[in-house]
């Protein structure tokens, strides 16, 4: 670390009513480093990283910026003293344009007689964009007509604009393709260069041993570890994170990717427009079958039109039996399930329960006579809620209240409790910490044991590799090359097929 | 534990209320708010608001919104004393009332579900149309029920339709897939659609279970009135708005809209016009009174709902 301290934080803690999300941390960050903040759900990462750039209040403790004490009011008065953050749940504004987004609360220096001179306003856009080195992004378009990940570098650009030195990535790169992911990279090398500050919290703990000059590591609120770039060691690195030796394989140890014959769904020559343009595949029973990709690829589309949820313009998916999947219901009928990726916006209801989350599919086999008795949807949760370890009060908890790992274990839950045969999962790991991580992993092997059938679409190429039987990679929309598994498998092999 | 008490009490605010209400407006009111003559009347708006209530919690339980029960409870009285005056058996004009509340929903559905107009929009219309069919109809001449009629306003019958609605209101909306799948769509639709509910048909059928209430409540108003006038219903909508939000439902819809609210909360509307009655404030005040405490509540209760209390 250099010497020339930029923010210093003594004793820093706070409560959210009883839980004590940090407790006595102290960390002092410096000028020219890029600074990993790391730890699982719950370890008062974001929570820190919050209080630096102005969204809480600390409950104890006091910081000093450049020696002066600092207490940011808010997020505006943060980014005035020079700390900007891009945050996972933040995100652009729909319905406007990209420089409106970019220049958002800023409009005054464009603005004279009560009129924005958008002309002005778009020169400055594009200027700014030039200067993070993003392109292919024209700051006159709505913000709409961009994809998710060009809508993230949006935001990065807004954030750099007002120049900040200390820079916060919060969990941002968890939603982005390798390409996305390069270009956050780059930008923070460039303001490590410029002798400013990075401050990056990721789940991933690759790219933070990458990207990183030094790793500070939280665990339940308080403050473990710190470790410079040459004490970084991925094993050591994960117990100080859980806290325990890690026991048995993160991911499955065996090679044998033998299955039944017998196929239990086809997809024949799919086309969505815009997406896929001729894929087919088959599943067989007890397969673990993973599909990997760039964004964009129309892996997703793909997952959504075998759970029926898309419809293709021209191909079908069809059950072992030859029967057509016509529409969610159809498919849950005949025992699929479906984690989607974006888990809060489409695979739970957040104001709902936990209960009336897991029951929601099984509802029609429930029902009796018509009716469904709380007695059986509490037997069908409690039994899952035990089975999946869910972390709750009470089943009657509304699931927004609880972290991103229980909220993935009631998503999958859904479908336990609906006894699925298949299993199209979306990016399930996507965002949850290394214990439920590991945990899924052992779920998908253990199922894949009871005979049952995963698709696993993911963007994490080890994932892939260490679960699938068969990996088959799209590129732009068509299947570029289909993988077995091998232990002589490895990352670059598959990396060449996807871009 | 904490938490457990705390939901609680969220869930027995609306009891409170009622229960308050009862109390000030029987001390400042000298009395007369628990006479019997008074109850009765209270008892005999409550029945026809509370119906509607009943099968309106369907609707705004999957984030919809209506504004029609006014219009078309006129509309549903006056062909049913149309048809009772060609001596129609009672039986049959029940059914009349029905039928005819049911035509409208029916449109109204289709129009907010599958043509994808604004639920607001199609209802106000169609409350207006309803409105423009009973000035036009009744400006000339008065209709009235065939006097053997009026011996079937009776509190027997009343009593027994609310219960019996009730009832089997609350265990399709509790107890059963369609009200669980309305909620379920209020809260997240795409995660509804994605655990297999088919959205168009279970918004469809809510409109079709709030119509059959209208019509319920247009026999019992039909009853009661004994004739059809320009003015009929009018008004209603409100009442069955301010008995869902007085009783705790969120007009957002989703998980936390509860059948027991519609009917506390439509003793509560009536009881809170009934009260100020008694204290003597004009009638055109109360409209007034009401569309404040309407406005107040669902702004105390915009808080709890991040994505605000109307879509």
């Amino acid at each position: 670390m250099s010497k020339d301290i930029i923010l210093k934080a003594d004793h820093i803690s706070k409560n959210f009513g009883l839980t004590q999300a940090l407790k006595d941390v102290s960390i002092q960050i410096g000028r020219g480093e890029i600074v990993g903040l790391i730890g699982e759900n719950g370890s008062g990462k974001s929570t820190f990283s919050s209080i630096i750039s102005g969204l809480y209040d600390a409950s104890g403790g006091t910081m000093t910026r450049n020696k002066k004490p600092y207490k940011p009011a808010n997020a505006m008065d943060a980014q005035e003293h020079g700390i900007s953050m891009i945050a996972q749940e933040m995100g652009t504004l729909p319905g406007i344009g990209v420089a409106d987004n970019i220049f958002l609360g800023k409009e005054d220096q464009f603005t004279k007689h009560g009129i924005v001179n958008r002309k002005q306003m778009y020169r400055e856009a594009e200027k700014a964009m030039e200067k993070t080195g993003i392109t292919g992004i024209n700051p006159a378009d709505p913000i709409g007509k961009y994809s998710f990940e060009e809508r993230k570098l949006v935001e990065v650009v807004r954030a750099l604009y007002s120049n900040p030195d200390i820079f916060i990535v919060d969990e941002t790169t968890t939603a982005l393709s390798q390409n996305g992911r390069t270009i956050i990279y780059r930008i923070m090398n460039e303001i490590k260069e410029q002798n400013k500050t990075v401050l990056f919290i990721s789940h991933d703990l690759k790219e933070l041993m990458d990207v990183c000059s030094r790793l500070i590591i939280l665990r339940d609120g308080v403050l473990i570890s710190e470790l410079e770039k040459d004490e970084f060691e991925e094993e050591k690195i994960k117990e100080l994170m859980v806290g325990r030796k890690l026991t048995g394989d993160y991911y499955r140890s065996d090679y044998d990717a033998g299955c039944s014959g017998e196929v239990v769904l086809k997809a024949e020559n799919l086309h969505i427009k815009g997406a896929l343009s001729g894929v087919s595949l088959t599943l067989h029973k007890g397969e673990i079958l993973g599909i990997g990709g760039l964004t964009g690829c129309g892996m997703r589309e793909l997952g959504r039109a075998l759970f029926g949820i898309e419809k293709p313009i021209y191909g079908t998916v069809t059950l072992g039996n030859g029967a057509i999947v016509k529409n969610p219901g159809y498919a849950i009928k005949h025992k699929i399930g479906y984690v989607s990726k974006n888990r809060d916006q489409e695979a739970l209801i957040l104001t709902a329960g936990i209960m009336d989350n897991i029951a929601l599919p099984s509802l029609p086999k429930i029902k009796k006579g018509g009716l469904i008795f709380k007695g059986v949807e509490k037997k069908l949760t409690n039994l899952q809620v035990e089975n999946l370890n869910i972390k709750c009060r009470e089943i009657s908890q509304d699931v927004r209240d609880l972290s991103g790992g229980n909220k993935q274990k009631v998503v999958f839950g859904k479908w336990l409790a609906n006894e699925s045969e298949i299993f199209i999962l979306d990016c399930p790991t996507r965002g949850i910490d290394i214990g439920v991580k590991a945990f899924m992993y052992q779920l998908m092997y253990r199922l894949k044991k009871e005979h049952k059938s995963i698709i696993m679409i993911s963007e994490e190429l080890p994932e892939l590799i260490g679960m699938s039987d068969r990996i088959m990679i799209l590129r732009k929309g068509k299947l570029k090359k289909t993988f077995e598994r091998s232990r002589d498998l490895n990352e670059s092999a598959i990396i060449k097929e996807m871009v | 534990m904490e938490t457990k008490a705390k939901d609680l009490l969220q869930k027995l605010v609306p009891f409170l209320g009622l229960f308050l209400m009862i109390i000030v407006f029987q001390v400042m009111g000298e009395g007369k708010l628990l006479t019997k003559g008074n109850l009765t009347s209270i008892l005999n708006q409550t029945v026809y608001v509370g119906i509607m209530a009943f099968g309106a919690v369907f609707v705004y339980a999957h984030g919809g919104m209506d504004l029609s029960y006014g219009g078309v409870i006129g509309f549903s009285v006056l062909i049913s004393i149309l048809a009772a005056n060609t001596g129609a058996p009672l039986p049959v004009v029940f059914l009349v009332n029905i039928l005819a509340a049911l035509v409208w929903f029916l449109l109204n559905g289709v129009v907010s579900v599958y043509l994808k107009v604004s639920p607001f929009i199609t209802s106000l219309c169609i409350m207006y149309m309803c409105r423009g069919i009973l000035n036009t109809v009744c400006a000339a001449q008065k209709y009235s029920i065939p006097v053997y009629m009026y011996e079937y306003d009776n509190w027997t019958f009343k009593i027994i339709m609310l219960l019996v609605v009730y009832i089997t209101y609350y265990l399709l909306f509790e107890k059963s897939s369609i009200g669980k799948a309305n909620r379920a769509i209020g809260g997240n639709l795409p995660a509804a659609q994605q655990a297999g509910i088919n959205a168009n048909r279970t918004r469809m059928t809510a409109y079709i279970l709030s119509g059959i209430t209208v019509g319920i409540a247009g026999f019992i108003l039909m009853l009661r009135a004994g004739s059809v006038s320009t003015s009929t219903g009018q008004g209603l909508e409100m009442n069955v708005i301010t008995a869902l939000v007085l009783g705790g439902v969120p007009l957002s819809g989703g998980s936390k809209v509860k059948m027991t609210g519609a009917l506390v909360g439509s003793f509560s509307v009536i009881l809170l016009r009934n009260g100020l009655i008694i204290l003597g404030v004009n009638e055109r005040v109360i409209e007034g009174i009401q569309g404040l405490v309407l406005l107040l509540l669902v702004f105390l209760t915009y808080e709890k709902n991040k994505d605000g209390i109307l879509k």
